[in-house]
């Protein structure tokens, strides 16, 4: 288990961050999703024991997060939202620094810098001063840092935060490599689905403090029943019209029609119109949910 | 396969135990001072009065094995000193020291004021503090480690040439028994290093804290350092001259009441007292009263004569009053380097260093004294060592009686003659110690309640 949280409030004055929030991961790749507001950094706060919570209990790699705090630090890497420097100096020192704070000899934290500085491609820039760094390389950087000591559990908040579309890809790739080439254990905080939805397995829901859906992606992408994407190799307009008048809801989606069946009625009635018609069906599928659905669905679910 | 393509490589190595995490941030934070070049040429300038320190406890080595050219060069030092040099090994190099902290004061403040403002306002302003409290960090390390960066500069420029010079003047004292006589003077150098580390160190750090740019930090404190100083030495200065003047002007009053002047003779007033009005005699050049008839000059030289004697008694029982009374002076206080300076001459003695200087010189001139005019002053002479030694008899007999006396700093006050403290009264300041160490304790105080309060955890909402 990565982590397990059971009924975890925390309140800053009026404003309740977390509502007895009861939450398990599994060990892999998990995304936390959520708006801005959903309380995810401060359940990354709880989860280093960087905060006092108000009430409740949890776990993080089988340590308690209020009496082992420094043993989970010392097992996790943090790479933060918002823009963190160690002031006046270059990149490997940054990186060598911070693993100097995990305790290692200097030499050893030399030594891994550059290593990881070469994992996360960040080359001849690792010589000059952080301040010079544009947004993609300090992310980069991050990255570094937080692996540095080759923690059990990374965690990213937002990491693609203002990198171009290249450098996005390279640091979605380089997450998915080490939460599943290089056993070790992501928690992705982001509130863009796609990215989410490329990197992890497992995800989890917030909103408003709370957990409104955890699981599997592939399980929470369900395949709906009646609902199919299709595409025929002719007109497709007229087959859009026949499918009509036979009761069914047809939505143009791209190149495919999006057709949702009456009650009662399976995928025959498509293969049975298309013999009627004589059109070939070059494409048939049934529709899954895609992440966006799953939290747009999650998030309707919120008493107002 | 290319180093390069290896990708991500796990790490087993070994971790330093946490109670070492600050010297982490210690050695950060000194590697990244090294690259100030400003800092490296003021490091160079602050080693010069260590040479003057060293050159110092060198000479001295050179007196105590005899050295006939240091013998010369130094002749004009109590004889005392010369003739039995290992007497005053002690006495030499706590001055010594003195003299250099009281310098190298100077050079810390500046080195702070160099080094100091970016400490902690750099890392906010880059919001650092997530990166450091993310790792296995409490603030209490990452205060700690900060400090050390203030305490390993202070100890580059005070205490380590203290401990050099020590060392070398051991190499040039012909007997061991230096590292007996003198090792209080290097672990006086050391508490003395930590004092000025914890106290201007804890305070510039929360300077620090308070601000995210250092250049304000810079100036609030070159302000603290130099206003309070310049304070302290006015309300000083003004509560010492009106001391001692009010005392001159009321004992003169009181002469003047007892031996009016002649008549016809002028008292003019100024702000300093009553002073007689003179005039320089045509003819002779002789100064004499102002107002006078002929017939009454003799008169009025027995009364000049008469004054002269009782205004230099005047001014110094004034001297005295004006000593006795800086006893408890707070005005000092108002200066911050002042009360690092009183814990220094607290932890090097400098008030019995200087009550010895004092009774060389004293010694000195009653030896010439007596060469000049002998048995005029024996029955005087006489009477003061019979009641020096009335005083030693009784010490001794209270002690039988008692038990040895506890050390007490101000022992000398009771054996030292007034002119042998006079050197003291002068160089070191006299009002209790612990009136300074209250008021460095309470900015200690405020500096970690600033530090405290700023320096939160990361709880609080964004």
């Amino acid at each position: 288990m990565l982590f397990a949280l059971e009924n975890v409030t925390k309140t800053y004055g009026r404003i309740t961050a977390l509502r007895q929030l009861t939450a398990a991961a599994p060990a892999g790749a998990v995304g936390l999703l959520g708006p801005n507001g959903a309380g995810k950094t401060t359940l990354i706060r709880t989860l280093l024991g960087l905060i006092a919570i108000d009430a409740g209990r949890g776990q993080v790699l089988g340590m308690d997060i209020r009496r082992r705090r420094h043993d989970i630090r010392q097992a996790v890497g943090f790479a933060p939202e918002d823009e963190c420097l160690f002031p006046g100096v270059a990149g490997i020192e940054f990186v060598a620094y911070a693993g100097e704070l995990c305790g290692m000899s200097r030499s050893d934290a030399m030594q891994r810098a550059h290593e990881v500085l070469n994992y996360v491609a960040l080359g001849e820039a690792r010589y000059r001063r952080v301040e010079s760094y544009s947004t993609g390389m300090k992310q980069r950087l991050k990255l570094a840092s937080a692996i540095v000591h080759d923690p059990r559990l990374l965690i990213l908040d937002e990491p693609t935060n203002g990198m171009d579309p290249a450098g996005r890809q390279e640091l979605l790739e380089l997450s998915r490599d080490l939460s599943h080439n290089k056993g070790m254990s992501l928690l992705f905080s982001s509130h863009l689905l796609p990215d989410v939805e490329a990197v992890c397995d497992h995800v989890l829901v917030l909103s408003g403090g709370r957990l409104l859906a955890q699981g599997a992606i592939g399980d929470l992408k369900q395949a709906h029943e009646r609902t199919f994407e299709l595409r025929v190799k002719t007109d497709m307009a007229e087959f859009a019209r026949r499918l009509t008048q036979l009761g069914c809801g047809v939505e143009p989606h791209d190149d495919l029609l999006r057709v949702s069946l009456p009650l009662g009625r399976s995928s025959d009635l498509l293969w049975q119109l298309a013999v009627s018609c004589g059109e070939q069906i070059r494409y048939l599928r049934p529709q899954r949910s895609t992440l966006e659905e799953v939290f747009l669905k999650a998030v309707e679910t919120i008493p107002n | 396969m290319p180093i390069f393509d290896q990708g991500y490589q796990h790490w087993q190595g070994p971790l330093s135990g946490r109670v070492w995490r600050w010297l982490s941030i210690a050695r950060n934070g000194v590697r990244v001072q090294r690259n100030n070049l400003v800092l490296r040429l003021f490091l160079l300038c602050a080693w010069i009065p260590a040479l003057g320190l060293i050159g110092a406890v060198v000479l001295w080595g050179l007196v105590e094995r005899k050295s006939e050219g240091v013998l010369a060069m130094l002749s004009w030092l109590p004889p005392d000193l010369l003739q039995d040099p290992h007497a005053y090994r002690v006495t030499v190099w706590t001055l010594a020291y003195s003299f250099f902290f009281r310098v190298e004061l100077f050079f810390i403040m500046l080195l702070v004021a160099i080094a100091g403002p970016g400490l902690i306002s750099q890392d906010l302003r880059f919001n650092a503090l997530p990166l450091y409290f993310a790792r296995p960090l409490t603030r209490l390390d990452y205060f700690v480690g900060k400090l050390g960066v203030i305490g390993t500069l202070v100890a580059s420029i005070a205490v380590g040439p203290a401990v050099l010079a020590y060392v070398i003047g051991l190499g040039f004292c012909p007997d061991l028994n230096v590292v007996k006589d003198t090792y209080p003077v290097l672990l006086a150098s050391v508490a003395y290093g930590l004092v000025v580390t914890l106290s201007a160190g804890t305070l510039i750090l929360a300077m620090s804290s308070l601000t995210r740019r250092s250049l304000y930090v810079g100036i609030i404190w070159a302000g603290l350092w130099l206003i309070s100083v310049m304070v302290g030495k006015i309300l000083t200065e003004i509560h010492r001259d009106s001391v001692r003047r009010e005392i001159q002007i009321t004992e003169m009053n009181r002469w003047y009441d007892e031996h009016p002047p002649p008549p016809g003779a002028q008292l003019y007033n100024t702000p300093g007292g009553r002073y007689p009005r003179f005039q320089v005699k045509p003819g002779t050049g002789k100064i004499q009263l102002a107002g006078l008839r002929p017939e009454q000059e003799r008169a009025g030289d027995r009364w000049y004569q008469a004054w002269i004697k009782a205004d230099g008694q005047a001014a110094e029982k004034a001297h005295k009053e004006q000593n006795k009374a800086m006893q408890g002076d707070w005005r000092p206080m108002c200066s911050y380097t002042a009360n690092l300076e009183r814990i220094a001459d607290l932890l090097l003695d400098t008030d019995s260093a200087w009550v010895n200087i004092g009774k060389s010189i004293e010694r000195s001139r009653r030896a010439a004294f007596e060469r000049g005019f002998g048995a005029a002053q024996l029955p005087l002479r006489r009477a003061r060592a019979a009641e020096q030694a009335a005083r030693a008899a009784e010490q001794a007999a209270l002690e039988r009686r008692f038990g040895p006396a506890p050390v007490r700093r101000e022992a000398p006050h009771e054996f030292a003659t007034g002119n042998e403290r006079q050197l003291a009264d002068e160089m070191v300041p006299q009002y209790p110690w612990w009136w300074s160490a209250c008021v460095l304790a309470g900015l200690l105080g405020l500096s970690l309640w600033i530090l405290t309060r700023r320096i939160k955890s990361l709880d609080r909402l964004r």
